[in-house]
């Protein structure tokens, strides 16, 4: 997961997207180092565990779970990862780009 | 006759004890030979080092069918739903899967061991587990199961019925931290406002930093929200 994230999130420095966890580490001190360790330098909220606030009015079941939302805040499509995200992403930012 | 009759009835609990001695046997053999497998990341971990294993010599390969094995041998004994219900957690082999679902569905069909392997069955297993197990909490779990494939296909009227029935028929069943009930209220409420073509609810909260973050900060940007965790 990482490395493709790191990737993606290099590919759109300059668009108009953001890349943003919401993370159920239970030990935040740990999960920092491990972030600096796996260059993670994108926000995540902290929710604290998986049965956190954020995660239970999503009703997330399983880790990692993804959404993807478009540029007026509507949810296009759920858990795509790999090739199929970067794919729905350039989609989105082109939409995006149409509508201006 | 009677005599036969009475060497049966004596014999039988002793065939279900020896297999339940044996297969005793196997679990702890296949917990040590887990444990031996992981001990070189133990061992690296207490150094602080990291290491590489070699994820296809897990003995969960070997081990899926050691406990194939055993069912087959005790046949419709309890201990032979445990191991069929052990080896589907363990097996990436699809024809094992298979004949264990059969095996399972045909003799175990009233063993709440079938709680423990709901994820390994498809939609008409899971009917019929539904409605022939004589444990109210197997029958939910099934349904439940049920819903959230019908959920993951984006069948949603389909999958909000089965949840409504969930939730009439098993609400207060224990799942996880909570209830089959509440479980069924978060499918329900996932298909009606988390679902594709929905606005995405407001999230608000603060970062790792303890900085005050909302979702709608980033409005106007192509988002990418991703529930996480370092495990």
């Amino acid at each position: 997961m990482y490395p493709h994230e790191r990737s993606l999130v290099a590919r759109m420095k300059d668009q108009p997207f953001a890349l943003i966890g919401v993370n159920s580490d239970k030990d935040l001190e740990k999960l920092k180092a491990r972030m600096a360790e796996e260059k993670i330098t994108w926000p995540s909220f902290h929710d604290g565990s998986t049965d956190g606030p954020i995660a239970t009015a999503w009703n997330i079941s399983g880790w990692p779970t993804i959404y993807v939302i478009d540029q007026k805040g509507i949810i296009r499509v759920k858990n795509v990862r790999g090739d199929d995200l970067d794919k729905w992403v350039d989609k989105l930012i082109a939409e995006g780009k149409g509508a201006q | 006759m009677r005599k036969a009759l009475v060497f049966a009835m004596l014999v039988a609990p002793v065939m279900a004890d020896e297999a339940q001695t044996a297969f005793e046997t196997l679990k702890k053999e296949y917990s040590a030979a887990v444990e031996e497998f992981y001990r070189p990341v133990r061992e690296a971990y207490a150094k602080g080092e990291k290491v590489q294993i070699d994820m296809t010599k897990h003995p969960n390969n070997a081990y899926a069918a050691k406990f194939a094995a055993f069912a087959k041998e005790h046949p419709k004994t309890d201990a032979a739903a445990e191991s069929l219900a052990m080896l589907l957690q363990m097996s990436q082999d699809e024809a094992t899967q298979k004949e264990a679902v059969e095996t399972l569905l045909r003799d175990h069909i009233e063993s709440a061991t079938l709680k423990g392997a709901i994820y390994s069955f498809g939609p008409a297993d899971l009917r019929t587990v539904a409605e022939k197990s004589p444990h109210a909490e197997v029958r939910g779990f099934a349904l439940l199961r049920l819903a959230e494939i019908h959920a993951e296909a984006g069948e949603e009227k389909d999958a909000i019925a089965l949840f409504r029935e969930v939730k009439e028929k098993y609400a207060d069943i224990p799942w996880y931290q909570g209830t089959l009930g509440q479980r069924a209220d978060g499918g329900i409420f996932e298909i009606e406002n988390l679902g594709v073509g929905k606005a995405a609810p407001e999230v608000q909260g603060e970062d790792l930093d303890g900085k005050p973050m909302k979702l709608s900060d980033f409005r106007g940007k192509v988002v990418v929200l991703d529930f996480w965790g370092d495990w």
